[in-house]
């Protein structure tokens, strides 16, 4: 029963369903492998071995393991997340010791369906950055290569389920931070569409973007957790109402009949090694039954711009609840404004300080029509584009990050470099839709490459269904492992 | 526009957040940087382009009914709180003496 922790979610289910092992089996075997492994990877800020132990004997005597759809599934949870009773640190100085009184709506409704909270997982502050580097509690490495990046800002939930030590893991996505550590990672990461997940329990970073979604290491693994947390919650007005299906009964079909568009100008730059796998990729998804269509995203390159005007003026607004009062680290000092200034000079670290800085600059007066006004009028440009790529496509088909993994050190003194690691998916979060990041090859050093599909607004069925289709073509897990 | 340190200490003024003065020069150097970046956006033509501010795919109205509801419990809350004293926030004095 040693191995139990390198099931996936789908055939974790089918055994424990069958009766053929218990939730018990399950969460001691993943807790194993975490004592075994997360020194080396850094993925977890905590675990909760001794709680996690408990829910999986109390499903096991219940009985409800059997039917619940996550029964008895160990899971991972981004520590910008709160569950009730645990730490939400958003890997910051300032909410080290902070612990929530209550647990997101997305979480809540995974316990709901039986899974089991292992513990929480390491982040880019804040979730601002894409290495995970810029966690104020510790670095996180890329379970392929320890010298490397896990990717960010949701690193230590990609990385804790590459390296098997969950089956699943929650992330949150604002600009690619659930697709771009799973692409590093060489798992699977899907953000959905804006307003599917409730955010509630979410720190909140830019609230126009945020929006959480699954990691895990097969796309009918991602279906399933995706599916259990979807729907209206009262608690979040951007919830959305629209009916919530079983997608991870839909993938048969895979990409067959699909049209699927290539934005191929906006893809230039990418790297060598990511052109090559993203071409073979492109050959396996034309096996697969899809039709290969050249579309134009004329916006999109102004996206990344764009983006660091309008997620840095919400982040501004959403940070300044940080301010010594409520919760959190507060500097002793005499006078309000002073207590103010020095918890928050104290507390944060430094991409976040420049980020409110910048937010705080573009929303100031005699630059807000310059700068937000304008970004938010490109971003209108950018939804645009894309609606007129989905008049003609059913998909898009893009690389989830213009490189392979870099190295740890490589892009954290350069900001602007830093960014444009996510340059393919931010449009996305701009425009609101679903993407998923799946790994497609490995480059000749044996570093994982992710390929993304982006589908129209509320089509998680295909997004998924044409996900599934290119990771069968693609046959990633077998040449990994082989 | 050149991002100078008086900008970056007028920026510090209204976000409430206090640099040293090494933090100083090197955000000053960055911010600059990333203003220069952010500046290609001035070269898109968005005439008549409405701006984008919070999205939503669905259509119709999204507030709940204006009903009493149970918040968090108030120990709860305070318990997390730096410092509290009977059933408040405590902080540094407001309002300083001689201003009444």
């Amino acid at each position: 029963m040693s191995a139990l922790h390198t099931l996936g979610v789908s055939e974790l289910r089918a055994r424990l369903a069958a009766g053929e092992m218990s939730p018990v089996d399950a969460v001691a075997s993943t807790l194993d492998a975490i004592a075994a492994r997360d020194a080396g990877v850094g993925a977890y800020l905590e675990v909760f071995a001794d709680d996690a132990m408990a829910r999986a004997r109390a499903l096991a005597d219940s009985g409800d393991c059997r039917k619940l759809p996550l029964g008895g599934v160990p899971i991972a949870i981004k520590d910008n997340i709160c569950v009730a009773g645990k730490r939400t640190t958003c890997a910051s100085r300032i909410l080290r010791d902070y612990v929530s009184p209550y647990t997101a709506t997305a979480a809540e409704r995974l316990q709901a369906a039986g899974a089991i909270v292992l513990g929480k997982t390491n982040l880019d502050e804040f979730a601002m950055g894409s290495s995970t580097e810029n966690s104020a509690l510790g670095t996180t490495r890329n379970p392929w290569d320890p010298a490397r990046a896990p990717g960010g800002s949701s690193g230590g939930s990609a990385a804790a389920v590459a390296a098997e030590m969950a089956a699943a893991a929650l992330g949150s996505d604002t600009g690619g931070s659930i697709r771009q550590p799973a692409s590093f990672c060489g798992v699977v990461g899907m953000k959905p569409t804006y307003g599917r997940v409730s955010r509630y329990g979410l720190v909140a970073f830019a609230s126009s973007l945020d929006q959480i979604g699954p990691i895990a290491r097969s796309v009918a693994d991602v279906a399933l957790v995706l599916e259990a947390m979807c729907g209206h919650d009262p608690r979040d007005a951007t919830s959305l109402s629209a009916p919530v299906d079983r997608w991870s009964e839909r993938l048969e079909a895979g990409l067959e009949g699909m049209t699927v568009g290539v934005p191929a100008a906006f893809l230039a730059d990418m790297d060598a090694t990511v052109r090559a796998a993203f071409d073979a990729a492109l050959a396996r998804a034309r096996e697969g039954g899809a039709r290969i269509r050249e579309v134009t995203l004329p916006h999109a390159a102004y996206a990344v711009a764009a983006y660091y005007i309008i997620a840095n003026a919400e982040a501004s607004a959403n940070l300044a609840r940080y301010d010594g009062v409520k919760y959190g680290h507060r500097a002793v000092v005499d006078t309000l404004y002073d207590m103010y200034t020095r918890t928050r000079d104290q507390g944060f670290g430094a991409e976040v300080k420049r980020r409110i800085l910048l937010g705080t600059y573009v929303l100031s007066a005699g630059y807000y029509d310059a700068y937000y006004r304008q970004a938010q009028k490109v971003r209108s440009l950018i939804i645009r584009d894309f609606e007129a790529v989905f008049a003609a496509c059913d998909l898009l088909m893009m690389p989830t990050a213009p490189t392979p993994p870099f190295r740890l050190g490589e892009k954290i003194d350069d900001p602007i470099l830093m960014y444009l690691s996510d340059v393919y998916t931010i449009p996305v979060n701009l425009a609101g839709l679903p993407g998923i990041s799946l790994p497609v090859g490995l480059t000749d050093g044996r570093l994982p490459v992710g390929v993304q599909l982006v589908g129209r607004a509320l089509d998680e069925e295909r997004v998924l269904r044409g996900a599934a289709g290119l990771e069968r073509a693609c046959g990633f897990h077998e040449r990994a492992i082989g | 526009m050149k991002i100078d340190r008086d900008t970056i200490r007028h920026l510090e003024r209204l976000a409430r957040i206090e640099l040293d003065a090494d933090e100083v020069a090197r955000i000053t150097e960055q911010l600059d940087r990333i203003v220069a970046f952010v500046e290609q956006l001035q070269s898109v033509d968005t005439a008549g382009v409405p701006p984008t501010g919070l999205m939503s795919h669905e259509d119709g109205d999204r507030l709940r009914e204006d009903e009493r509801r149970e918040g968090l419990p108030r120990d709860a809350v305070l318990g997390q709180a730096p410092d509290a004293t009977d059933g408040y926030f405590r902080v540094p004095r407001v309002i300083e003496r001689g201003e009444s």
